[in-house]
C-alpha cells in the first residue's frame, strides 16, 4: 500500500471505531492483515517526543538556576544555543526529510525560541510583559510551522496564539490593541486551513477542526469574566470532543447543534451584560444556559456512554454554578484531570485503544503545561520534576513500542 | 524554473533570518546603550514578584515617576507614547524634567515611554523600567534588604537615544547582586 492508500485506511478505520462498529482488537487486527504498523510507530514516537520535550525543558531550568554565576558574555553565546539546535532540526528535515524530525521540530522550535528570548531579556533586563514575549515568539515560530506544516506544529502555533490572546487581553494592555494583535496571529491559521484544504480534500479532519475551534476559542475568551485556569481547561477540553461531531456526516444534528453550542458560546460575550437582572443571578443564567446546552451535546454525542470521561467537566460547571472557588478546589481539580489522563492512558493501553491513549496524553500534556505556567516551585525542584516526568514518557514510549510490536528500524 | 534545491535554500535563509534577526536586534541595541548611554541614578522602592519564563525579579518603581506637564498640557490618554526629557538633581539624582509628543532634537538624553495617568497636580505618570532580574535564591532576600535600606537605594540606567536600559540596583553604593 502506498502512504495515500495507507492514511485513508487509517482514517477509515478510525472512523469505524468511533462509531462503535469495530472494536479496537478488530481495528488492530485489520491494520496489521493490510501490513500498517504505522499507528504503533506513531504512538511511541510521540511518547518519544514529549519525553524529549520534557527532558529538555529540564536542561532549561537546570541552566536557569545557575545562570548568575556565568560571565555575561558566555550567557548571550548560550541562549543561542536553543536556536541553534533548532536551525540544525529545521535544516536535516528540510534536506534528508527526516519525519521524524518533522515532529521533534514541532516541540522543541517554541519552547527554544521563548527560551532564547526569555534568557535575553533576562541578561539584559528587558522590559517586556509575558504576551509581549509570547507575541515575538509566535512571529518567530511561524515560518518554521509553514515549513514543518503538520498537525503538531499547527496545533502548537494555534494553542499559542490562544495563550497569548488570553494573557494579553487579561492585562493592563489596550484591549483593541491586543485583539488585533490576537487577528494578527490568527491570519495565518486560516491560510493554512485553505492551502490543508486545497492540498488535500480528504487529509485528516483533525487539522481543520482544531483550527476552526483554535479560532473560536481566541475570539470568545475575550469575555474577561471567563478567564481562570479550570474555564479554558474545561473549554478546550469540550471542544476536542465538540470537534469529533462537528463534521459526523452520519448525524447532521450534531452538527447544527454543534453549532447553535459554538454560536451560544459567543453570544454569550457579548450579551453577558444585557442579562444582568442581579449580579448572582447572570452567573446562574449562563451558566444554566451552558450546562442545558452541553447536556443536549453530550446526549447526542452520546457521550454518556462513557460517564467518566465527562466527570472533570461537570464538576468544573457545578464548581461554577455554585459559586465554589476556594483553593483546595483548584487542587482537586487538576489532580482529578492528571489522574483521568493517566487512566486514560493505563485503559486505552489494556484495550490497545489508540484513540484513548492519546485523549489521556493529551490531557496530561495540557495540565503539566498549564502547572509549569503558573508553579511558584524553584528552578531545581522543576529541573528534576521534569527530567522525572520527561524519562517516564521515554520508557513508556519504548514499553509501548515493545508490546504492540512497532518496527524495530524505529 | 527554480530548481528545488535553490528554493529550499532560499526558503531556508529567510527562515533563519526571522528567527534569528529579533535577538540579535534586541542585543544590539541594549549593548549600545549600555555602551555608550548617559549614565543617570534613580532613587527607587521594590517588591519581589515572578515571572513564569524568566525567574524570580525585584521589581522596582522610580521614586519620581511622574514628570510635570501644567506649562504645557498635552492631551495623552492612557498608552499614549512620549518622550521625557531626563534632568539632574544637586544631589545627583536624576528625575523627568520635561514631557513631550515628539522626539526631543536638542539632545540624546531623553526616554521613549507611555504615559500612565494625569493627576490632579498636573503631573504625568509615565512608565520606567521595574524588572531587575536576579538569582532566585537571593530575590526574597535582596528585597528584605532593599526594603530596609530603601533611603540609600538607587537604580542606576544608561539612556541613549530613547532607550534606557536598567544596569543595576545599588544599596548602600554595593549592587545587590553582591550583597550576601
Amino acid at each position: 500500500m502506498n502512504k495515500k492508500e495507507t492514511n485513508f485506511l487509517n482514517s477509515k478505520l478510525t472512523e469505524l471505531v468511533d462509531n462503535g462498529i469495530i472494536t479496537d482488537i478488530q481495528f488492530i487486527a485489520a491494520k496489521e492483515h493490510f501490513g500498517t504498523k504505522k499507528e504503533s510507530k506513531s504512538l511511541s514516537t510521540v511518547f518519544g517526543a514529549i519525553g524529549i520535550f520534557l527532558i529538555a525543558l529540564s536542561i532549561i531550568t537546570l541552566f536557569a538556576m545557575n545562570w548568575n554565576n556565568i560571565a555575561k558574555g558566555l550567557k548571550v553565546i548560550i541562549s543561542f544555543v536553543p536556536l541553534a539546535i533548532t536551525a540544525y532540526m529545521l535544516h536535516e528535515y528540510m534536506y534528508k526529510g527526516n519525519k521524524k524530525l518533522q515532529l521533534y521540530t514541532s516541540i522543541f522550535a517554541p519552547v527554544s525560541i521563548i527560551a532564547t528570548n526569555s534568557l535575553i531579556a533576562q541578561i539584559f533586563h528587558i522590559q517586556t510583559e509575558i504576551y509581549e514575549l509570547f507575541f515575538t515568539s509566535l512571529l518567530m515560530f511561524l515560518p518554521i510551522a509553514f515549513i514543518l506544516f503538520n498537525k503538531l506544529s499547527v496545533l502548537v502555533y494555534s494553542v499559542g496564539t490562544v495563550i497569548y490572546s488570553l494573557v494579553a487581553i487579561n492585562s493592563y494592555t489596550a484591549e483593541s490593541e491586543a485583539l488585533l494583535k490576537t487577528f494578527i496571529l490568527a491570519l495565518p491559521i486560516i491560510i493554512a486551513n485553505f492551502i490543508n484544504y486545497r492540498k488535500d480534500k480528504n487529509d485528516d479532519k483533525n487539522i481543520l477542526m482544531w483550527i476552526t475551534n483554535v479560532i473560536l476559542v481566541t475570539l470568545f475568551i475575550s469575555h474577561k469574566e471567563w478567564i481562570n485556569p479550570e474555564s479554558i481547561l474545561m473549554y478546550l477540553y469540550m471542544l476536542y470532543f465538540l470537534t469529533q461531531t462537528l463534521f459526523d456526516k452520519t448525524n447532521p444534528l450534531n452538527k447544527v447543534l454543534s453549532f447553535a453550542f459554538m454560536f451560544y458560546l459567543l453570544l454569550s460575550c457579548t450579551t453577558a451584560e444585557m442579562l444582568e437582572f442581579t449580579e448572582e443571578l447572570v452567573i446562574h443564567v449562563d451558566t444554566l444556559l451552558f450546562a442545558a446546552l452541553a447536556g443536549v451535546f453530550i446526549y447526542l454525542s452520546e457521550a454518556y456512554k462513557n460517564p467518566k470521561e465527562y466527570f472533570i467537566f461537570a464538576f468544573i460547571a457545578l464548581a461554577q454554578f455554585t459559586g465554589l472557588q476556594a483553593e483546595f478546589l483548584f487542587v482537586l481539580v487538576n489532580l482529578i484531570a492528571i489522574s483521568l489522563g493517566i487512566y486514560k492512558i493505563v485503559i486505552g493501553n489494556q484495550k490497545n485503544s489508540y484513540p484513548e491513549i492519546k485523549q489521556g496524553v493529551s490531557l496530561v500534556l495540557l495540565i503539566i503545561m498549564f502547572r509549569f505556567i503558573s508553579a511558584e516551585l524553584s528552578f531545581g525542584i522543576k529541573s528534576i520534576l521534569f527530567l522525572i516526568a520527561g524519562t517516564c514518557f521515554l520508557l513508556s514510549g519504548k514499553v509501548i513500542k515493545k508490546k504492540i510490536g512497532g518496527n524495530k528500524n524505529d | 524554473m527554480i530548481k528545488l534545491p535553490f528554493k529550499k535554500f532560499v526558503i531556508y535563509v529567510i527562515t533563519m533570518f526571522m528567527l534569528f534577526f529579533i535577538p540579535i536586534y534586541t542585543i544590539a541595541i541594549n549593548s549600545n546603550t549600555l555602551k555608550d548611554g548617559t549614565e543617570f541614578l534613580f532613587e527607587v522602592q521594590a517588591y519581589d514578584p515572578y515571572d513564569m519564563f524568566r525567574g524570580n525579579y525585584l521589581r522596582v518603581t522610580f521614586k519620581e515617576d511622574t514628570v510635570p506637564a501644567y506649562s504645557n498640557f498635552l492631551d495623552l490618554n492612557y498608552n499614549d507614547p512620549c518622550y521625557v526629557t531626563i534632568g539632574v538633581r544637586p544631589n545627583g539624582f536624576a528625575y523627568f524634567k520635561h514631557i513631550s509628543k515628539e522626539r526631543p532634537t536638542n539632545t540624546s538624553d531623553y526616554y521613549e515611554t507611555t504615559a500612565s495617568y494625569y493627576s490632579w497636580a498636573k503631573e504625568y505618570s509615565v512608565e520606567t523600567p521595574t524588572r531587575y532580574y536576579m538569582n532566585e535564591n537571593k530575590s526574597l532576600a535582596a528585597e528584605k534588604y532593599l526594603n530596609d535600606n530603601i533611603e540609600n537605594a538607587y537604580v542606576k540606567v544608561r539612556v541613549k537615544n530613547g532607550k534606557m536600559v536598567l544596569v543595576g540596583i545599588y544599596v548602600n553604593n554595593m549592587l545587590i547582586d553582591t550583597i550576601d
